[in-house]
């Protein structure tokens, strides 16, 4: 890699308990039964993600824009599909690429790429970046890529609400502890911006 | 009034112990860890 080269970060929203959604998240309720909590410190805004940008200038607004900074996304299927697939374009046309056990018969829709092994796919997405940071995204996404050393950075904004079921983001992790570092902790309205590196992952 | 305040050492993915926890592993396996910021340096000596 070169020095050029961008981080690939993952950036979840998730409750004090660690949870990234509510309980019976599916195609239909993406976030679960009461979910939408999780994404309250983001503004009101549709479909596209880019239009939940929070108002002002404070913390949330800056982290919001270092993601959408971003040259490339990975995301899991699940988070995909129960997204309905930002309708080929999460953010200023970057190139999606979609982890998943099996490709649809369908074509890709915009900007998107599916994806069938973790470290080509995080290896194409950083390539793609063209030396900008990859946004990764989704619960089974970050499990595979932490488990295969893929993983430089997490951005977590942590909420302050226990939710008590639901997804959680670091579930079916091997036994094996993975350190991290804290590089940055930013406090926005209602959310806590904690920025860990990866010890031992990705490429550091 | 006084308040009531849980105080838990706990990982970011929300375990309070390692795995296999029990009378003689009262932190699990590996769940000491969690105690470093206690008394141990940081980062930890390899």
């Amino acid at each position: 890699m070169t020095e050029m080269a961008g981080k690939v970060r993952l950036y979840m929203s998730m409750s004090v308990d660690g949870f990234i959604t509510g309980p019976d998240d599916g195609p239909d309720r993406g976030l679960g039964v009461n979910g939408e909590r999780l994404h309250a410190w983001l503004g009101d805004g549709g479909a596209d993600p880019v239009s939940h940008r929070p108002t002002g200038s404070g913390a949330n607004a800056e982290v919001f824009d270092e993601m959408m900074a971003t040259g490339a996304v990975v995301t899991g299927r699940r988070t995909f599909d129960h997204a309905g697939g930002w309708a080929g374009d999460h953010h200023n046309g970057v190139p999606v690429f979609v982890l998943t056990r099996s490709v649809p018969d369908e074509p890709p829709t915009g900007h998107v790429r599916y994806v069938t092994d973790v470290r080509s796919g995080v290896a194409l997405a950083r390539e793609a970046a063209g030396g900008r940071d990859v946004m990764m995204h989704g619960a089974a996404a970050a499990v595979a890529c932490l488990a295969a050393g893929q993983l430089d950075e997490i951005e977590l904004h942590v909420v302050p609400v226990l939710l008590g079921q639901g997804r959680r983001l670091f579930d079916g992790l091997p036994p094996d502890q993975v350190e991290l570092e804290l590089l940055r902790s930013r406090e926005g309205s209602g959310v806590l911006h904690l920025r860990y590196r990866v010890i031992g992952g990705g490429r550091s | 009034m006084s308040s009531i305040r849980v105080d838990m050492t706990m990982s970011l993915d929300g375990y309070v112990t390692g795995p296999d926890d029990g009378p003689d592993a009262p932190m699990g396996t590996g769940g000491f860890r969690l105690f470093n910021w206690l008394d141990e340096p940081w980062p930890p000596r390899r």
